[in-house]
């Protein structure tokens, strides 16, 4: 770890400018949300967006920049996990035959006050399901 | 050795234990990643499958409170990087003053928050059972507001001990503690609550902007 100040030219100069970025991607992403009308595309520019973010956090407010050895893979190695977790659930709603949740073929039964306030003909989920038999 | 601080023998030399002390928060925030990137992944899972109900439940979202707590969150984050500054040249007042104003934007951050959680509460928007809205009576308006409240309630909770931390750590730079050659718990005290703003980037377009 650098602790000499003189290692660290400018550094609140440096702390700004992170600051104005992150303030600068977050409004993108507060314009987006307030103002865009792009369809599907919204969600996945808000996430980039939010990457970007976490980049630039994570490198200069962390300082990920000074670290060596393993204190340097640490996070990037969690992140990747929880990419591959994230990778695999959405392989299994979109391969999987049948639905079980929500609205599965064994529904809960809710209490009755509850089953009259919310709709007992929800939308089914808007999952591209296959039904076992449907494939050639 | 001129070495000002708390040194433990099992340690070569000081900057093996700050090495250290380092090492142990990456683990500690990678642990992090692990819980929240599971609640992540729930919210992309069920984003997929009741997409429209989440996308009108997010517009019924007060954006703009959203991105007031985030602005109020960065600036945060940019005074605690201003104390990992000044404490890595030795000056402590400095770093017990960049340390406060921190958390009181936390706090700050944290009384928005519990504004919004009332709104939500007196219009019925809870979770699972407790939901008692008649905006939207998809089945999976429930969800949303399950994770909703879990996600950010968990990062509500991390703000809170992120305050009193940095509070900690502030008084004891007023009273001199730290130096240039020791100042470990305001790094790592710094990356626990940069990590929490990282969260929060996240939180911020999921449950504000995605509409």
């Amino acid at each position: 770890m650098k602790t000499d100040p003189e290692e660290q030219p400018g550094s609140t100069l440096r702390n700004l400018l992170v600051w104005l970025t992150l303030m600068t991607l977050a409004s993108a992403n507060f314009l987006l949300g307030l103002l865009a009308d792009i369809g599907d595309a919204l969600l996945p520019a808000l996430i980039g967006v939010a990457i970007v973010e976490m980049v630039v956090g994570l490198v200069f407010f962390m300082r990920l920049d000074e670290q060596r050895g393993t204190r340097r893979v640490i996070f990037p190695l969690g992140l990747g996990f929880v990419m591959l977790l994230g990778l695999l659930s959405y392989l299994d709603i979109i391969t999987r035959w049948e639905p079980t949740r929500p609205d599965g073929p064994t529904q809960p039964k809710l209490p009755p006050e509850i089953d009259q306030r919310l709709s007992p003909d929800s939308p089914p989920p808007p999952i591209p399901m296959r039904v076992k038999g449907s494939l050639p | 050795m001129s070495f000002k601080g708390p040194w433990a023998e099992h340690f070569a030399s000081p900057a093996a234990q700050a090495h250290a002390a380092q090492l142990g928060m990456w683990i500690f925030i990678g642990s992090e990643v692990l819980l929240f990137g599971a609640l992540f992944v729930s919210y992309g899972y069920y984003r997929i499958a009741w997409g429209d109900t989440f996308a009108a439940a997010v517009a019924g979202e007060n954006i703009w409170l959203g991105g007031a707590m985030t602005a109020v969150l960065l600036t945060a984050s940019l005074f605690v990087a201003q104390a990992q500054h000044f404490a890595r040249q030795g000056r402590n007042h400095l770093v017990g003053v960049f340390l406060l104003l921190a958390a009181l934007f936390g706090i700050g951050f944290l009384l928005i928050h519990l504004f919004e959680y009332a709104g939500h509460a007196r219009r019925g928007e809870l979770p699972g059972l407790w939901y008692t809205s008649q905006d939207i009576t998809s089945r999976g308006i429930a969800i949303f507001y399950s994770l909703y409240f879990v996600m950010t309630g968990l990062h509500v909770l991390h703000v809170i001990i992120g305050v009193v931390l940095l509070t900690v750590i502030a008084i004891r730079a007023f009273s001199g503690r730290y130096s240039k050659e020791y100042h470990i718990p305001v790094e790592v005290s710094g990356m626990y609550w940069h990590f929490v703003d990282t969260v929060w980037m996240f939180l911020f377009p999921l449950f504000y902007c995605a509409r």
